[in-house]
């Protein structure tokens, strides 16, 4: 290995891991964080996980998180922060860009090192690192597989079959939309056989593939799922729950959902977003290179290092992932990492391409110049969504995120629990409909007392009550000024939360706090 | 079963129901009558007897009762999926289309704040501070004043001292959003140390340090916040703000006084 080359991509690593862990608590938890952080909280009880079909996805963030609560000396889930929970995710961002180094005989030296910058660089890449849900596990996972796949077609060694299968079970273990990327992936396989000879291909391909590794691979893949699902055997249902979670997920696909989007949802954010009086958002510079990768693949010319097999595979691959994700209704922003990936990989190709289009020495010079300003500007739209826009709804990657100013309600009812008698055990009544009120079980979790409606109670008062706005509870009117409305606050955008507070316990804060900041 | 007192109610016997109901669907009621007499003659002592063992037993049983505190039986946070993204666009709804009821006002009121000038605590950074009594209110960018962080503040010199029956402000209706530490003040004292009238205050922790309001905190919408002034006179209107829900910057479109001159 080139050292100059291994230096390269070791400082984009470094890069990567910089980005995906500074600051990681600098956004609040977004609803689906919380519930993720409040599944995690089975650690800390007698209870053990058990997989959940309906609604959650797959028990590896739960198992991949408990590296970090261990090293963080976490000791009780009231303890836990957000950067032990984002550590995660983050931590299998930087594993992304560390893969590749095990396709570099297949992408190419150059190709390599620029899809490694620009997975190191994308604003979509960064953020989701940094966002405690399954999406960048899955990624990865998915990512593994496929570099395992690789590395068996080039060496046939049981290792990489097995590394594979891992690669297959934990994606399975992951999320429920893995089968899109094994969809993809087999089509995609059969798609660049065809191109590469027909029949024949396919078979010799079947055939240099050993039945014993094959096996290896399946068992892995199987065994390291069923561990998961079943909780290392002690919920033999959830080997059945892993199979059933498929039914509530399909009719989610084509029915009800309030994420039902256009076709175009995924790549108007990738290509140009842009919302009233927030800056454009464009992933453009990496679109256009894997066009150029994928022509050149199809092509097959001006390849150079990059195996002509796996450009193609790539290519289908990564066509046939974007067709099925925006075939389907049910959009979240977070899906698009997948397919995103494939881009990547391409883009990566796509430079070496145009400078094997582009002779002149001068030619190359200005081509540099404008491909560094061009993730200069990826870089900076990077470090505006992850670390200034984190929460502001004109970012092509914030869904429904909860507004920082949610965050002042906790705070005031941790100050509250101070002057009251039984201060954490302070009784505290949340009012929502659908329950509309997450992420607060998390930021509330320090209260061993919190009830939880999703309907207006008969008696709802309690020394801190907090209710959706929508309700219009007039607690304060209702109890004859013995509650008082002590503020409002922004769940999300137009979503707000009323504080109520028994009006002595609020005249007794405020006499004890202490000085106002100036 | 529930015990009352130390007494338990299952040993308490009353009579089989035989004597009393077949004499009642007989209605022989006189006959009833007398059988009950008789009854609670014969009964009386050793229920009085009874009740008052109650009676003495009671506290010392209760007592005796270890007292723990009420353990209230909760519901749980239910696990919901990915809530509802927000409006794609700036135009969000209003939380509700209801017009709301009439302000009565004097006849012959008008804005006595239009075109008036106005000075503020810091220099806004967006907008000039002659936008605040322009007229102007609509939710466009080029008609919000925005102004630092913290607690800081606009006045209107009205120019002559008016009983002031309402003020009416639009602090950024521009997105759906809860301004913090609404104050509103009136006075003849450009510099407000004397004569100093508090007519709305929604700083309900006093973080303003202009005292503890007792007025509820609302929605910024097109439809303004309307303040009863109840006739409070004086020549200059000063508004407070810190920040918002959305941000902590403060902003201003729109401040109107209705009044007539003071008498």
């Amino acid at each position: 290995m080139n050292r100059a080359w291994a230096l390269g991509f070791c400082l984009i690593a470094v890069v990567g891991l910089t980005l995906r862990c500074l600051r990681l608590d600098n956004r609040p938890m977004h609803n689906d964080e919380a519930v993720n952080a409040i599944k995690l909280a089975t650690h800390w009880t007698a209870e053990r996980y058990r997989y959940d079909p309906n609604e959650h996805h797959g028990p590896t963030l739960y198992y991949g998180s408990l590296a970090a609560v261990w090293l963080s000396g976490t000791r009780r889930f009231d303890e836990l922060h957000e950067t032990t929970l984002r550590l995660t995710p983050a931590l299998f961002g930087v594993g992304l860009i560390l893969l590749l180094g095990l396709l570099r005989d297949g992408l190419g030296r150059g190709a390599t090192l620029a899809a490694a910058w620009f997975t190191c660089l994308s604003p979509a890449m960064v953020f989701y690192s940094r966002d405690y849900i399954h999406e960048m596990l899955l990624v990865f996972f998915v990512a593994l597989a496929g570099v395992g796949l690789w590395r068996y077609a080039r060496e046939r060694k049981a290792l990489w079959a097995g590394m594979a299968g891992l690669g297959l079970g934990l994606a399975y273990a992951t999320k429920e939309t893995f089968v899109f990327s094994v969809a993809a992936a087999a089509a995609a396989l059969a798609l660049t056989a065809r191109m590469e000879g027909g029949a024949p291909v396919a078979r010799r391909w079947l055939r240099a593939c050993q039945p014993g590794h094959a096996a290896l691979g399946l068992l892995v893949a199987l065994g390291v799922s069923q561990l998961l699902f079943t909780s290392f055997l002690s919920n033999p249902e959830g080997a059945l729950d892993s199979v059933r979670t498929y039914l509530p997920w399909l009719e989610r696909a084509g029915g009800q959902s309030p994420h039902l989007h256009p076709w175009y949802f995924y790549l108007e954010r990738l290509a140009f977003f842009q919302r009233p009086r927030g800056p454009v958002w464009t992933e453009g510079l990496i679109l256009l290179l894997a066009v150029v990768g994928m022509s050149a693949a199809l092509t097959g010319r001006w390849l150079r290092d990059t195996d002509r097999r796996l450009a193609r595979l790539l290519t289908f691959y990564t066509l046939g992932l974007t067709a099925i994700y925006s075939a389907i209704a049910y959009k979240t922003p977070w899906c698009v990492l997948g397919f995103l990936h494939g881009f990547i990989l391409l883009a990566g190709i796509g430079v070496v391409v145009v400078f094997e289009w582009i002779r002149p020495r001068w030619a190359r010079t200005g081509l540099a110049v404008v491909l560094t300003l061009a993730t200069a500007h990826l870089a900076w739209q990077s470090g505006l969504a992850s670390f200034v826009r984190f929460a502001d709804w004109r970012n092509p990657w914030v869904y429904a995120q909860t507004s920082p100013d949610l965050l002042r309600l906790p705070a005031q009812v941790a100050k509250l629990a101070q002057v009251h008698p039984d201060d954490r055990h302070m009784l505290v009544r949340v009012i929502a409909p659908e329950s509309d009120y997450w992420p607060l079980p998390y930021y509330l979790r320090q209260f061993d007392r919190v009830g939880w409606y999703d309907r207006l109670p008969e008696d709802p008062f309690a020394p801190v009550v907090i209710v959706a706005a929508k309700l219009g509870a007039a607690l304060d009117e209702r109890s004859d000024r013995r509650w008082l409305l002590a503020g409002l606050f922004e769940l999300r955008p137009a979503v707000f939360l009323e504080l109520y507070v028994e009006t002595e316990l609020w005249k007794k804060w405020v006499e004890t706090r202490g000085p106002l900041p100036e | 079963m529930r015990q009352m007192g130390g007494c338990d109610w299952r040993k308490i016997r009353f009579p089989s129901g035989a004597a009393l109901g077949i004499q009642r669907r007989n209605g022989y009621l006189t006959t009833m009558k007398l059988t009950m007499q008789r009854f609670l003659m014969s009964q009386l002592p050793v229920a009085l007897l009874v009740a008052a063992g109650c009676v003495l037993a009671a506290p010392t049983l209760v007592s005796a009762q270890e007292k723990v505190p009420l353990e209230l039986k909760l519901p749980a946070p239910t696990l919901k999926g990915t809530p509802e993204d927000l409006p794609s666009g700036p135009h969000i709804e209003p939380l509700s289309d209801k017009p709301r009821p009439p302000f009565l006002i004097a006849k012959g009121v008008q804005n006595v704040a239009l075109n008036k000038p106005v000075t503020s605590s810091v220099k806004p950074f967006t907008g000039e501070l002659s936008q605040i009594t322009d007229g102007k209110k609509e939710a466009f960018d080029y008609d919000a004043v925005e102004m630092r962080k913290g607690t800081q503040w606009v006045q209107v010199d009205l120019g002559q001292s008016y009983a002031i029956q309402a003020v009416v402000m639009w602090h950024d209706h521009r997105y759906i959003q809860v301004m913090h530490d609404v104050i509103v003040q009136v006075s003849d004292d450009p510099e407000f140390k004397d004569n100093v009238q508090t007519i709305f205050n929604n700083d309900v922790d006093n973080s303003s340090g202009l005292g503890v309001g007792t007025d509820r905190e609302y929605f910024e919408t097109h439809w303004g916040k309307i303040v009863d002034a109840k006739g409070v006179e004086g020549r200059y209107v000063r508004a407070y703000t810190k920040g918002s829900s959305l941000s902590a910057l403060n902003c201003w479109q729109e401040l109107e006084v209705y009044a007539l001159p003071a008498s």
